[in-house]
């Protein structure tokens, strides 16, 4: 029905929103992670999105993810000589995370997923107010 | 001295025109131009009225099976068809019962 | 002629949705479970092909009355616990469930409104 499909396309961006915001997650939980200079550092992983085509009546299909970009392996090098992984010349390597990009990040995802909450509520506030047709 | 037929008294349609009686018939011609005037017009058009009633509600059927199904591509599509459906039952049993009601005062009349 | 085709169909809805409804709550209490598989409830297609069948005129409306829904386990990908139950996927199908069991109640109770105005001439 013409709602539900207000309400798929709807799902398909929160499935976008909420892996946003799982991969943001991650780079925060992760933004300290400290290995040592011959492993790679960790990698800040970025969702990539594309809009999904329609059904050929001029409305698009959604959203859907279409892979992951990983940031740089090499990481930052840190100099912590107390570290237990720290190399002979007491560097360690940091991941490549600025930590006021992932914030950025967080609130974009979660306002992203709230409107999508909102169309989905809003569509279903419409269909319920079409039952109502004709009722007197 | 001559005497009017009475026009039709069927309410769809404007009044079937006053035959006017002949010279050589004086006592027929106007029970005549009333009797195909309200007889044959009411009845085609309560049947023709039954017949569209019943063709809203086959729709309306139609369209609320594939909302049983998951089909229905509208729901106000439904929603509209069964109003329809619905004001139409009303409409003819409301000029049903009018029709009934005026017989019934008409048979009251003291002759 | 009170209880056609129609009113078959609807009541057959009727009992697959809330077939749907019951399992989608399973779903959902499972979340965490291990090894859990998400089940799905389809009584549209046997719905479906009752109804093409009536319209041929090859069945009658009883058999628009037989038909019941059939519960199948989701074959979609497992999380590391065994878990495949995805809770948006849960929470917007108990949407669309209840936007349709509403629509559903709507059409029988506007199909028996009708058959009372005839039935009681006003």
């Amino acid at each position: 029905m013409s709602m539900f499909n207000a309400i798929s396309t709807a799902h398909s961006g929160l499935n976008v929103y909420r892996t946003w915001l799982d991969a943001t997650s991650d780079n925060i939980a992760n933004a300290n992670t400290v290995t040592s200079t011959d492993e790679e550092a960790f990698q800040a992983r970025r969702i990539l999105a594309a809009a999904v085509p329609g059904n050929g009546a001029g409305v698009g299909g959604g959203a859907r993810v279409t892979g992951v970009e990983f940031s740089s392996p090499e990481g930052r090098l840190a100099y912590q000589p107390d570290h237990p992984l720290a190399d002979e010349d007491g560097m360690v390597r940091t991941p490549d995370i600025d930590m006021s990009v992932e914030m950025t990040s967080l609130l974009m995802a979660q306002r992203g997923y709230q409107a999508n909450l909102a169309v989905v509520e809003r569509a279903r506030d419409a269909y319920r107010a079409a039952l109502q047709l004709g009722r007197s | 001295m001559a005497i009017n037929g009475v026009s039709g008294v069927g309410g769809f349609s404007r009044p079937a025109p006053v035959q006017r009686p002949s010279l050589t018939e004086p006592g027929t011609a106007g029970t005549n131009g009333t009797g195909k005037a309200a007889g044959g017009g009411f009845a085609d058009q309560i049947s023709d009225a039954l017949a569209s009633v019943q063709q809203s509600q086959e729709v309306a059927d139609g369209l609320a099976q594939q909302a049983a199904t998951g089909d229905l591509s509208d729901i106000h599509d439904y929603m509209i068809a069964s109003t329809q459906a619905q004001l139409a039952t009303d409409l003819t049993v409301a000029v049903r019962n009018k029709a009934l009601e005026s017989f019934q005062s008409i048979m009251q009349m003291q002759v | 002629m009170v209880y056609d085709v129609t009113t078959a169909s609807l009541h057959a809805a009727l009992r697959g949705l809330s077939a749907r409804r019951g399992v989608q709550a399973q779903n959902i209490a499972n979340v965490d479970t291990a090894n859990y598989l998400a089940q799905r409830v389809d009584f549209e297609s046997a719905l479906g092909s009752a109804l093409d069948d009536v319209n041929r005129g090859s069945a009658s409306a009883a058999s628009v009355a037989r038909t019941s829904p059939q519960t199948t386990t989701s074959l979609d990908p497992t999380r590391l616990n065994g878990n495949n139950v995805n809770l948006d996927d849960e929470f917007l199908a108990q949407e669309q469930t209840e936007l349709a069991y509403s629509t559903v109640i709507e059409a029988m109770s506007a199909k028996f409104r009708l058959m009372r105005t005839a039935i009681k001439g006003q």
